[in-house]
């Protein structure tokens, strides 16, 4: 909102110079917006403050700041309003909270005084005649919009009928911009139902004031600023007088505001009002507000007396109705829409005696207990040991171009079809930054992500924190398995398993009978694997890292297994596991060292696995004995079960 | 055998290993002291020549010799006495470097703002990314056609119900609504809208918000909170003000600013010439909020802060275009 502080002097007694101004109105709620030209502050008035979208409201906070007198300007005095009759036909009630029309024949139309032109030039709005700019001028001193109509254009019988738009309706705006009506808009129509307005948003082109415009009507209103920000936005016409209008206006500036506008029009096009209707169905309520003075203690944090509170809120134009026993009745101000509760008093209150006076507190109570989620500290564990493992996180847009994936969320709204719906996997955002990693030449690429994927499943959305890691290198599959071996062990889960598909593309990633995520081939030197955090959150820990103190007692003998090529480790490991599980007392432990296939068995069947097989102890030691039984065992078990055997050398 | 007899040949031998462990070479040790044909390996055996009686102390001492051969040669790795010209190599050439990986920048920016909050007795509260009307708007005192939800255009997947959150904020109404109190949270996430993307604007955002709802908060702690954290993020000597300013959840509502660090106040094109950078909006947790979820407003009150990470992490990491924050246009220098 500009404000052009010449005008401002002229309702209030100006105290400051220019940039203590700007400081005044920051520290009020309107924060200086920009450097001072030619005398002009830019503010930033926010949603809640459509009254200070006017030289008067901001007047009102300037004088209520300095305790000082705010001089209204002149209006019409002697106007009575009629209910709505000749001038006014509201047909759709339920949607206009006040429409007030003035007819005034026989004005002379021309060009505006100086001080009208500057003004309106300095707020940006170009000049048109005396009575366009009337109608702009006072939108801009009190905040409510105007339209003006030329009642000769208008029809035989220059009646302003009110109700909501057909689709067959059409308007040709000011700029000659045609515009197919809704059934959203509010709509103004002449006697012959053509429509010259849409309500609070724009006129129509033939039906304005001109040159030769002798008979005028002037209107006023306020409308049900849900329908108008809708109308407003559906048709991208987002004027002044819209703006304003998809705020919740205050109806009882309605009638000031046409009389201002009557008694400029009066001074400066002359005329005479023959007609002036008024249809306001419900009055604005002003809202009767008790307050409590220990509320703005609570709130605010230190006291205020009832004198004080009293002066402030007098200033700032509200009805004091009671002051006594420590609580203040005050009815709201006639031109606040937003202030209805106690709350709003208090925090009108504390504005004014300012922000920077209040103290400094420490908060003195007990912290609650830690509710951090598990969650949380799930994806921060997994980011640590990925780090720690020489990896790189990302965080990628979790957006995506849409696809045949019925599972697959899609927005309604996007601003491109490249990002138009939810990944379902990270390796969908997260794949294409190997690209950039290429780029820069680099050869060996270890990333990841912990974040967000979404879906839909018999029309419940499902999200869930997952972990994507992406590994490319020249032996991809072998660092990303070991990256997960050692992610799995260090968040202490070890027995997980994998599983292939049928068509050997994808392998499960498996524990306790949970698919936890998969491992695939991105491209053929590129390892994913995806892990569902949630889903792992879910499962009771298996094993918890061991310290160990002493150093163990140990035998270990090298075996060379003569395998089938459909068998996999992991079914070997699983028997080794059976029988550690047997065994008391002595910890049995595989390590897998090489795959000698190719080398030395010469045999498309078969292949051969060289592992070391030892024992444990901590109490005992062991020897080849206690070894013996146990090795036995577990050859037994490999040939009974998978068909392997020994490869003697 | 005796026990004594036993006993004095561990001993001899035990002097031996500790004398060749110092001269021999590991592998010719193992060999000499280690392998089924040595002396060692006899000693072991000789436990079957013991007198019954005596078996169960003999095979204590087996035990301990056994422990004692098992540390010998991990012990004796270590060498003790260094030659004087050890470092006799070109010292200065580069080292065999671990893989050690990085944290994404907004990472570490929010771990180093949580270690901030944790100290302050604050847990970190997450919610969904997918939300309800309810959570997101409703329970935030922004009710449907509220002109303040211009603020805000929404990513909508089913709209006016089901959307994507457009403030990390919807944490807070989740947490007022489902926890018990007193509260005391700090939100680190993403937030979503339907923004036109530029060098400064994205579609997809970090932000960073603070909770706090007990008996007798009042504005005098959100302004030392707010004085800490601008502190810490900013440093001590940071100038900053305190303005009333809309935001719809709370009331009395604030707008944190500090001072241009670019221009150091006098006006630039980076502030707009405001000479001021809002750094971060906070307030009273609005009445209608608090009713909003359950929570009795007579008797508690809070406040809520929030501020956009990005821009904080980009100023940290001299990124100039917010877009390579999350589009992997980023390489970690390796």
């Amino acid at each position: 909102m500009k404000l052009p502080i010449d005008w401002l002097s002229e309702y209030s007694e100006i105290k400051h110079n220019n940039s203590q101004i700007g400081d005044i109105f920051t520290y009020l709620e309107f924060m200086q917006d920009g450097p001072i030209v030619d005398n002009v502050l830019d503010l930033e008035i926010r949603q809640n403050r459509p009254d200070a979208l006017s030289i008067i409201g901001l007047a009102t906070e300037y004088s209520a700041k300095n305790n000082s007198k705010i001089e209204y300007p002149k209006q019409i005095d002697n106007l009575n309003f009629e209910k709505p009759d000749k001038l006014i036909n509201p047909k759709t009630t339920d949607q206009i909270k006040r429409f007030t029309a003035v007819k005034i024949d026989g004005v002379k139309i021309g060009k505006s005084p100086d001080y009208i032109i500057n003004r309106l030039t300095l707020s940006g709005i170009r000049t048109v005649n005396n009575i366009v700019d009337i109608t702009n001028y006072v939108m801009l001193e009190y905040g409510i919009p105007m339209h003006v109509f030329d009642a000769n254009l208008l029809g035989n019988n220059p009646q302003l009928t009110l109700r909501m738009g057909n689709t067959n309706d059409e308007l040709e705006t000011w700029l000659g911009e045609k515009i197919k009506i809704s059934k959203n808009d509010i709509v103004i129509t002449n006697s012959e139902n053509k429509v010259v307005s849409i309500g609070g948003i724009t006129g129509e082109k033939n039906t304005g004031a001109t040159d030769t415009t002798i008979s005028i009507i002037i209107e006023a209103a306020n409308y049900n600023q849900a329908l108008i920000r809708k109308s407003a936005i559906e048709h991208n016409l987002l004027t002044d007088s819209a703006n304003r209008h998809t705020k919740f206006l205050p109806s009882n500036l309605v009638e000031t505001a046409i009389k201002r506008a009557c008694y400029l029009i009066s001074e400066l096009c002359g005329g005479e009002i023959t007609l002036a209707e008024d249809y306001y169905p419900e009055v604005q309520v002003r809202f009767e507000i008790t307050l409590n003075l220990d509320e703005v203690e609570r709130i605010g944090g230190f006291k205020v007396t009832a004198n004080d509170t009293e002066q402030i809120l007098k200033n700032l134009k509200y009805d004091i109705l009671e002051n006594s026993n420590n609580k203040i009745t005050v009815k709201s101000p006639n031109h606040r829409t937003d202030v209805t509760q106690p709350v709003d008093v208090i925090e009108d209150i504390l504005r004014i005696i300012g922000y920077e006076n209040i103290k400094e507190q420490q908060i003195n109570l007990a912290p609650p207990a830690n509710s951090t989620p598990e969650i949380y500290t799930l994806e921060d564990n997994v980011r640590d040991i990925l780090v720690g493992m020489g990896l790189d996180e990302h965080i990628t847009e979790p957006l995506v171009k849409f696809d045949a994936d019925i599972t697959r969320i899609k927005l309604e709204n996007s601003l491109n079809s490249e990002k138009n719906s939810l990944r379902i996997s990270i390796q969908e955002t997260l794949i294409p930054v190997l690209t950039n990693y290429i780029k820069h030449k680099h050869n060996s690429i270890k990333l990841f992500e912990v974040g967000k994927i979404y879906k839909t499943e018999k029309d419940q959305i499902i999200e869930n924190s997952v972990v994507g890691v992406l590994i490319s290198n020249s032996n991809s599959y072998k660092s990303a398995k070991g990256i997960l071996d050692l992610l799995f062990n260090k968040l202490g889960y070890n027995n997980f398993y994998l599983t292939s598909t049928d068509d050997k593309k994808i392998i499960n990633l498996m524990l306790r009978e949970n698919n936890l995520g998969f491992i695939k081939f991105a491209n053929n030197r590129t390892i994913y694997f995806e892990i569902n955090l949630d889903r792992l959150l879910n499962i009771e820990k298996a094993t918890n890292e061991k310290l160990i103190t002493k150093v163990p007692f140990e035998h270990e003998q090298i075996v060379n297994l003569v395998v089938n090529k459909n068998i996999l480790f992991s079914e070997i490991q699983k028997i080794i596991d059976q029988v550690k599980s047997n065994t008391k007392d002595i910890n049995v432990l595989s390590n897998f060292l090489e795959d000698y296939s190719d080398e030395i068995l010469n045999n498309a069947e078969k292949k051969s696995y060289l592992l070391s097989l030892k024992i444990q102890s901590l109490v005992s030691p062991v020897s080849k004995e206690d070894f013996k039984p146990i090795k036995e065992k577990v050859l037994d078990l490999l040939n009974k079960n998978l068909g392997i055997t020994l490869k003697i050398t | 055998m005796t026990l004594a007899d036993l006993k004095q040949k561990i001993d001899t031998h035990i002097q031996k290993i500790e004398k060749d462990i110092k001269t021999l070479e590991l592998e010719d040790f193992k060999n000499k002291y280690l392998s089924k044909h040595s002396q060692t390996h006899n000693i072991i055996k000789s436990i079957a020549d013991i007198n019954p009686i005596d078996k169960k102390e003999a095979g204590m001492l087996i035990n301990q010799f056994k422990e004692y051969l098992n540390n010998i040669t991990t012990t004796n790795l270590q060498t003790t006495t260094l030659d004087n010209n050890i470092f006799d190599f070109d010292y200065t050439l580069p080292g065999i470097k671990p893989d050690l990986g990085h944290l994404h920048p907004t990472t570490q920016t929010i771990r180093e703002i949580n270690a901030f909050f944790k100290h302050y007795g604050y847990s970190v509260a997450i919610g969904p990314e997918i939300e309800s009307d309810e959570y997101n708007f409703e329970k935030l005192n922004l009710p449907k056609d509220h002109p303040a939800r211009d603020l805000q255009d929404t990513l909508y997947i089913k709209s006016p119900e089901i959307l994507l959150r457009t403030h990390t904020s919807s944490v807070e109404s989740r947490t007022m609504t489902n926890s018990t109190l007193p509260i005391r949270v700090v939100v680190p996430g993403k937030a979503y809208r339907n923004e036109t993307v530029n060098k400064s604007n994205n579609a997809i955002f970090y932000q960073y918000e603070g909770l706090v709802v007990d008996k007798g908060i009042n504005m005098g702690h959100l302004k030392s909170t707010l004085v800490n954290m601008l502190q810490h993020l900013f440093g001590n000597d940071v100038k900053y003000r305190f303005r009333p300013k809309y935001y719809p959840q709370v009331e009395p509502g604030v707008g944190a600013d500090i001072e241009c660090p670019f221009c150091k106040g006098n006006g630039c094109s980076i502030c707009k010439n405001r000479g001021w950078i809002e750094a971060a909006g906070a307030g009273m947790v609005h009445t209608n909020a608090l009713k909003a979820c359950n929570i009795d407003s007579d008797i508690y009150s809070g406040f809520a802060f929030g501020f956009g990470l990005d821009r904080l992490v980009m100023a940290k990491h001299k990124i100039t275009d917010i877009r390579d924050l999350y589009s992997g246009n980023m390489v970690f220098e390796q």
